[in-house]
């Protein structure tokens, strides 16, 4: 029996051995091909470091490879964004060849970080990086590239030269660059959401397009009364949140913003937003405000301001709006008309509005892991060059776009596609305009894009805010201030959902629970997250 | 065997075992492979809840990151939320035992009843389908169908009721949560019932017929008794999930009118602690969850023990 | 005589009210799958506009959602996938299952106790998600099916079930085998496991829904897309253009360029997904015959 005991134990234990051991040479073994791949990167620097023109670096020689982790990707006609015209005739032109790793799980991008099982490359919107860029230089997720940039990337150094105040948003306090950053080439498409109305509506009710909050209201009480809407007013709340629509008109928003003063401040407790919040709560009492509105989503708001539901929201151009006019066309005399942000006098400027900075953190960053950082590098910032910048916006030249006049014009094989696939689908296969990426996108993408013409106006219409001049630029942390604020921010944000949510809906009344909520934040730690912002605001302003 | 056992009293732990490993060795090879798999994939793994004492950070590895004792721990006791998550999460949790517990064993019962075979295997079929629909597309039907326009509203108001946006009212969650669950779940639960009911002797029920018992009192002296077992088991298991209630229902159904009885710990967790990558803080939330669980537990089967001589262990 | 003119009345009654309770139940769990199944073969721009509920596909009835499913080298690669990781994965694990059920369900074996507790101590206590995904990577497991075949092979849930099962079998049984010379494994495979078909079947089947259903350990191993499972690709397109979009965290979704799969697609998607895994049941089913075991239960 001694024996058998011992057998179990020591069989117990070889298979311990066995797996420890396995174990430890999957790390080494990785360590091992780590090792030379940096070598040879670094020796290649060296012989490389003279200038050369464009044409004679590219394609690179050899077997360059680089792995892309990009988050999700859906797309009908393509397993991959490897698959995809564009990266194809990518790869072909700068010699290196992308595998693309796609995870959508909730925690996939958390675990890699977590366990440091990087890329070589990966797609992100750094500003949301728990402790933002500073955070993810430190742990070694991605590494500086200011050298690498001086190296290899002719490009993008160019477009920084030219544009300093680009340069000035996409690198931390003390000046390190950290990723390929998605640029919105030009003021008009950092505009895209904003109030839009059934335009039939309003001329058979003939009413003029609202500007301030009383014409919105009695707006809304015709819709109501005369066009049989029962929620005449929507929205899905992250768009209300992200454009300040509305709140805008009291001075007052839903994020932290630059007062004249250049001091920040927290939009939702300003005095304005306990009268937006009481005017709303009004609204939506009065039946004038989609009594769902907590929770409906993007289908139902569609489905709501496709078939009379309802007559007013708050929305994209291409998404919202485009998709509406499309899925409605059938619908006699329908029309929809983007609306000035609403204010509270006549001829008045809303102080807020939807308006996002040039780089707003979305970017491509290299890994401290990355094999290949030449590769990298020169792959990427190829796509910031004259071939390259036409490449990603407008796809290949005599099959998604053809040059007429000197204008990138898209081909009737992507806006109107035979086989009845949408432009979006198309283009998302030829270019990168249409999401994000890195890239500078282009303005004649979007002239294009928004196929109507009330999508073109409303932009213009949305532009005419003072949102640009209160907006928070891509501010960096450090690493005691993320840790000091990062979780009372988010608790900041629920508790004023909540208070704000459950006011509109009647279940509490603002006015006598505004004094509470003020306190309460202040509690939570209000105060201190401000300071943190106005301290990073402060070193971003002396970049 | 009793003898036996009364000699093994005396002996010390150590004999005994050499005895049983001699006479029981098939049996403990049996269960080897079975071992081996809970000590590398479950046991080995363990050495990462020390990161609930540290700050972890993916660059110094678990072992090089720096300690910081119960900090995660004293920050989640004390945070603004705490109490609210706690009791929220009871008060589910416990509704969901209430309610969501007998529906399966109410369900596989009545199917039982159902005496034609070939509407015995419909019902079976169609009310264990609902489980396999993906949890996004439930919650975006249940927010569908309970709003305004929906069809819950629409039977409101035919019965003369007022309309009532269910998924914003906070006294609405709690219910339109466990009714929906129930609705997903119950078909699908109500299966290892049913196994269990086909394994009755039907002699049993011969038996009881001669003797002139009814529907009612067959399906009370014989049929429930006969799923007890079972039914312990499932409760005891239950139990032992007490504070486990998964975050992405509950953040497909609330929103801010609702969080004051819908956010639970997995929940805040999951804003707080997930998204932020506060794998730290959040792995000392999933401990302090573990240890309550486990102590319900170890009272549950205490308590089945007593009461009705079945036991986990 | 008379008593049992009233037993059948109320057998009548019983039955009669028995029978509607169950069919209000099917109505009420197969109306959402039916309203998939309209939304799935409707007309996409005048679904978009549909409010309310469906009784009938609006628009003109179009099976072209299914053909883009059909068509897509994705989702039909997936496919072939998820059956691989359903039938291997679910035999390895039910043999395992068995092992460890097997050897809890016997009584008069020291380390039993002890055993068990030390495998339900694993259903509380995990150590993470970041060491366990440490662990499969360094076995080499990543970017394998096989990664989500073994380290998942035993739910602890599952074997306490069928462990229940194999203690429900009258002792007599193991006694009188051992007197024809049988040993543990043959008891085990030839008597016992035949014995308990019905709630072998029920383990089969949750297994291998299990497998089915599963997705968030493939989302996280596998990096190449051809490996991926169905449920990953069906979560990418249900969940990426949907709102709940949210819970993915990165991305560039603030912009109006976010592509929307046609909402039919989406219905098609989950009619395809859910379709295969709902003829594993009927097909079980035969196996819930009354009387198949005989005997008393006991726990």
């Amino acid at each position: 029996m001694r024996k058998s005991t011992a057998k179990l134990v020591s069989l117990l234990v070889i298979m311990m051995m066995v797996f420890v051991s396995f174990a430890g040479c999957g790390s080494t073994e990785e360590g091992a091909t780590e090792t030379p791949a940096t070598d040879s990167s670094t020796g290649t620097e060296s012989t490389e470091s003279t200038e050369t023109e464009e044409k004679d670096v590219y394609p690179l020689e050899g077997d360059r490879t680089i792995t892309y982790w990009t988050g999700g990707w859906v797309h009908a006609d393509f397993p991959t964004q490897g698959d995809t015209h564009l990266m194809q005739e990518k790869m072909k032109r700068t010699g290196v060849e992308v595998e693309f790793i796609h995870q959508t799980g909730a925690d996939a991008f958390s675990l890699l970080v977590a366990s440091g099982d990087l890329p070589d490359v990966f797609g992100y919107r750094f500003t949301n990086f728990p402790g933002g860029p500073t955070a993810a230089l430190e742990q070694g997720v991605v590494m500086e590239m200011n050298e690498h940039f001086e190296n290899w990337a002719p490009n993008l150094m160019q477009i920084y030269a030219d544009n300093p105040e680009w340069d000035k948003l996409v690198k931390t306090d003390d000046g390190q660059y950290y990723n390929f950053p998605f640029i919105r080439g030009d003021d008009y498409l950092t505009v895209f959401v904003g109030p839009q109305a059934r335009k039939d509506w309003l001329d058979d009710l003939n009413l003029s397009e609202p500007e301030t909050i009383d014409e919105w209201y009695t707006v809304l009480k015709a819709f109501k009364e005369e066009k049989g809407a029962t929620a005449p007013l929507t929205f899905e709340y992250s768009i209300l949140r992200s454009s300040d629509a509305f709140v805008g008109a009291y001075d007052a928003s839903f994020e932290y913003f630059i007062n004249s003063e250049g001091e920040v401040e927290f939009g939702s407790v300003r005095e304005g937003f306990r009268d937006f919040t009481r005017t709303l709560a009004k609204w939506y009492e009065e039946g004038l405000l989609d009594q769902d509105i907590a929770t409906v989503d993007r289908d139902q708001v569609a489905a709501r301001m496709t078939t009379g539901v309802s007559g007013a929201a708050v929305g994209h151009t291409g998404s919202r709006m485009g998709a509406w006019l499309t899925a409605a066309s059938d619908v006699e005399n329908y029309d929809l008309v983007g609306l000035r942000y609403p204010t509270l006098n006549k001829g008045e400027t809303a102080m807020f509005g939807q308006r996002q900075h040039p780089y707003f953190g979305q970017g491509i960053g290299v890994t401290s892991k990355a094999r290949d950082v030449e590769a990298a590098v020169r792959f990427f910032d190829y796509g910031y060059g004259e071939e390259g910048h036409m490449l990603y916006n407008f796809g290949i030249e005599g099959k998604s776009y053809e040059m007429i006049d000197g204008y990138p014009t898209y081909t009737d094989y992507v806006l109107q596609n035979e086989e009845g696939k949408s432009p979006a689908q198309m283009l998302r296969g030829y270019t990168q305009s249409v999401f994000n990426g890195p890239l500078v996108q282009d303005r004649r993408y979007m002239e294009q894009y928004a196929q109507y013409d009330q999508q073109k106006n409303a932009i213009e219409t949305w532009m005419q805010t003072n949102g640009g001049d209160h907006n928070m630029p891509a501010v960096t942390y450090t690493s005691e201030e993320s840790n000091a604020i990062g979780a009372i921010m988010s608790e900041i944000y629920d508790y004023r959902d909540e208070i704000f949510f459950r006011a509109v809906l009647g279940d509490i009344d603002i006015d006598s629970e505004w004094d509470n909520y003020i306190r309460s934040l202040d509690r939570m730690g209000l105060q201190d997250v401000l300071a943190v912002q106005q301290d990073a605001l402060d070193r971003y302003n002396n970049r | 065997m009793i003898k036996n056992q009364s000699y093994k009293v005396e002996e010390p732990f150590i004999v005994r075992l050499k005895k049983d490993l001699k006479v029981n060795t098939s049996l403990y090879f049996i269960v080897l492979p079975v071992v081996l798999f809970y000590l590398v994939f479950r046991y080995f793994p363990m050495y990462g809840t020390l990161i609930a004492f540290k700050n972890y950070s993916p660059g110094l590895g678990i072992f090089g990151s720096p300690w910081v004792g119960f900090s995660h721990f004293i920050r989640f006791f004390t945070g603004n939320f705490f109490v609210r998550v706690v009791s929220n999460t009871f008060i589910l949790s416990f509704y969901e035992l209430l309610f969501g517990f007998p529906m399966p064993i109410i369900l596989a019962i009545l199917i039982n009843e159902v005496r034609s075979r070939r509407y015995r295997k419909l019902v079976q079929t169609v009310t264990y389908m609902p489980f396999f629909i993906s949890l996004v597309v439930v919650c975006g039907m249940i927010v569908q169908f309970s709003a305004t326009d929906g069809i819950i509203n629409d039977i409101i108001y035919l019965f003369g009721g007022r309309r009532v946006p269910l998924m914003q009212r906070a006294s609405y969650f709690r219910p339109m949560f466990i009714i929906s669950g129930i609705w997903q779940h119950s078909g699908w639960g109500s299966i290892i019932y049913l196994a269990a009911l086909m394994a009755i002797d039907p002699s049993l029920y011969e038996s009881a017929e001669i003797d002139g018992a009814n529907r009612f009192q067959k399906i009370r002296y014989i049929t429930i008794p006969s799923i007890v077992p079972t039914i312990v088991i499932m409760f005891i298991l239950r139990m032992g999930r007490i504070l486990n209630i998964g975050f992405e229902k509950i953040i497909l159904l609330y929103n801010p009118s609702t969080y004051q009885v819908a956010d639970v710990i997995s929940s805040y967790v999951y804003r707080v602690g997930l998204t932020n990558f506060s794998w730290s803080y959040s792995t000392a939330v999933g401990l302090v969850n573990s240890v309550v669980n486990l102590m319900f537990l170890v009272a549950a089967n205490k308590l089945s023990k007593k009461a009705t001589d079945s036991s986990l262990w | 005589m008379s008593r049992k003119i009233k037993g059948s009345l109320g057998e009548r009654i019983f039955d009669f009210s028995n029978i509607s309770i169950m069919f209000i139940a099917v109505i009420l769990t197969l109306y959402p799958m039916v309203y998939i199944l309209f939304a799935s073969i409707s007309e996409g721009s005048q679904l978009m506009m549909h409010t309310g509920l469906l009784f009938w596909p609006v628009g003109e009835i179009s099976f072209a959602a299914y053909n883009i499913v059909i068509t897509s080298q994705l989702i039909m690669g997936s496919l072939a996938n998820t059956l691989f990781v359903v039938i291997v994965g679910t035999a390895v694990s039910l043999g395992m299952t068995c092992l460890g059920a097997y050897f809890l369900s016997r009584k008069n074996v020291l380390l039993g106790g002890p055993i068990m507790f030390f495998i339900v101590f694993t259903m509380f206590f995990r150590g993470g998600l970041v060491p366990e995904f440490l662990l499969i990577r360094n076995l080499g497991f990543i970017n394998s099916l096989w990664g989500l075949i073994i380290p998942f092979s035993i739910n602890t849930f599952n074997m306490i079930i069928l462990r229940t099962a194999f203690k429900a079998i009258p002792d007599s049984m193991e006694e009188s085998a051992k007197l024809d010379g049988a040993n543990h494994w043959t008891i085990m495979v030839r008597i016992m496991i035949p014995m308990i078909k019905s709630t072998i079947a029920v383990i089969v089947l949750y297994y291998a829904v299990e497998k089915w259903n599963a997705w968030f350990w493939a989302s996280i191993l596998i990096r190449d897309r051809s490996k991926l499972p169905m449920q990953v690709v069906l979560r990418e397109i249900l969940i990426e253009s949907s709102s709940a979009g949210d819970l993915g965290g990165g991305g560039g979704a603030d912009s109006d360029s976010e592509l929307a799969v046609a909402q039919t697609v989406k219905y098609a998607a989950i009619i395809f997904a859910t379709v295969p895994i709902l003829f594993v049941y009927p097909y079980l089913q035969k196996y819930f015959v009354k009387g198949v075991m005989i005997g008393a239960i006991k726990g």
